[in-house]
């Protein structure tokens, strides 16, 4: 409770008083998990994933007013961040659907940066929708619930992912002896 | 999981959701075990916040700068333009110039008074009107100029 209090505190603070010292605790409370998402999204592209994510606390201050408290505000950062990501997936889209992992290769650099190069090759066999659903699930730890508000996809949507995607993983690991 | 990223989510909790009816048990501890020995627990700042900060608008700064010169110039041009400024201009030398230093104040409280100090509706009604156009101009100066910051983002808010 003391730290929802917090975060509310802050946002008003910068809200209303536009108080930018209260906006740099935020980024500072928020930035690994921030980066973190998109680091797992870009496979691993640290430098693509921190201009994303200043993307995304540029656009959480701009938007600031438009927070109403109806969701925490982690939640509320993490769907700008996801929207972020989205637009950017957009205009660097290719005539083929996000639903194939040929986009997702395309992001992987070559050499791996920021994560280590198991966890690059086995998110390298999602789509990018399976990749967010599932790093949500089992990196960040986020229920169905909060991964469909986050991602704005209908929960059954989300499930459908989810368990292709888990699946690819699986069947991944074992082929490379991970299950051994 | 560890408690840093659950820490994240208030409200998250080790929930059954991620059991899904098609992958059997021995796969879904696969993939726990694989997540759990990759996970980054926390990225350094490493200068980020700064950067951050740094890329922040100045919108206030600018808009306060901007009142002020909008605000100077229309007062500016309407002093030489009721002054008849323009006549003055192919005599002036040093000496002019030293010489509208000394006698500006003078002439300031000499143009205020009379406007403050004139009886007839008509001037009260000029100097209202003229009001409004400042506060117009600096209004429409500022939408005009902020238009940019506002339409840069794009996609939904949530």
């Amino acid at each position: 409770m003391g730290l929802l209090n917090n975060d509310i505190s802050l946002v008003t603070q910068v809200t209303v008083f536009h108080n930018r010292k209260a906006f740099d605790l935020l980024v500072k409370k928020y930035q690994s998990p921030v980066r973190l998402f998109f680091l797992h999204q870009t496979l691993g592209d640290a430098q693509l994933s921190d201009d994303l994510a200043q993307d995304t606390f540029i656009k959480a201050y701009t938007h600031m007013q438009s927070f109403k408290g109806a969701s925490q505000f982690s939640t509320w950062l993490y769907r700008i961040a996801y929207n972020v990501w989205y637009d950017y997936t957009r205009s660097h889209k290719t005539t083929t659907d996000t639903d194939t992992p040929f986009i997702a290769s395309k992001h992987a650099p070559q050499g791996n940066v920021g994560l280590q190069m198991d966890l690059v090759k086995a998110l390298r066999v999602l789509s990018d929708n399976e990749r967010t659903c599932v790093t949500m699930q089992l990196m960040d730890g986020l229920p169905i619930d909060k991964i469909s508000e986050v991602t704005g996809l209908a929960q059954g949507t989300v499930k459908s992912h989810l368990s292709r995607g888990k699946q690819k993983l699986a069947s991944y690991l074992k082929q490379n002896g991970y299950d051994r | 999981m560890t408690d840093k990223r659950t820490d994240f989510f208030e409200e998250t909790q080790q929930t059954d959701d991620w059991i899904t009816d098609s992958l059997p048990l021995e796969d879904e501890q696969l993939l726990k075990s694989f997540f759990a020995d990759n996970t980054i627990e926390e990225l350094p700042d490493d200068g980020f916040s700064e950067q951050v900060m740094a890329s922040l608008p100045q919108e206030n700064a600018y808009r306060l700068n901007r009142w002020w010169r909008l605000t100077c110039l229309i007062i500016g041009v309407g002093m030489i333009v009721s002054l008849r400024g323009w006549e003055q201009l192919p005599h002036w030398d040093l000496s002019s110039v030293r010489l509208f230093m000394q006698y500006f104040p003078v002439i300031l409280s000499t143009y205020l008074q009379a406007i403050l100090t004139s009886t007839p509706l008509l001037h009260g009604l000029l100097i209202v009107m003229g009001t409004f156009l400042t506060l117009g101009g600096v209004w429409g100066y500022n939408e005009v100029v902020d238009h940019p910051i506002h339409t840069r983002h794009t996609s939904p808010m949530p």
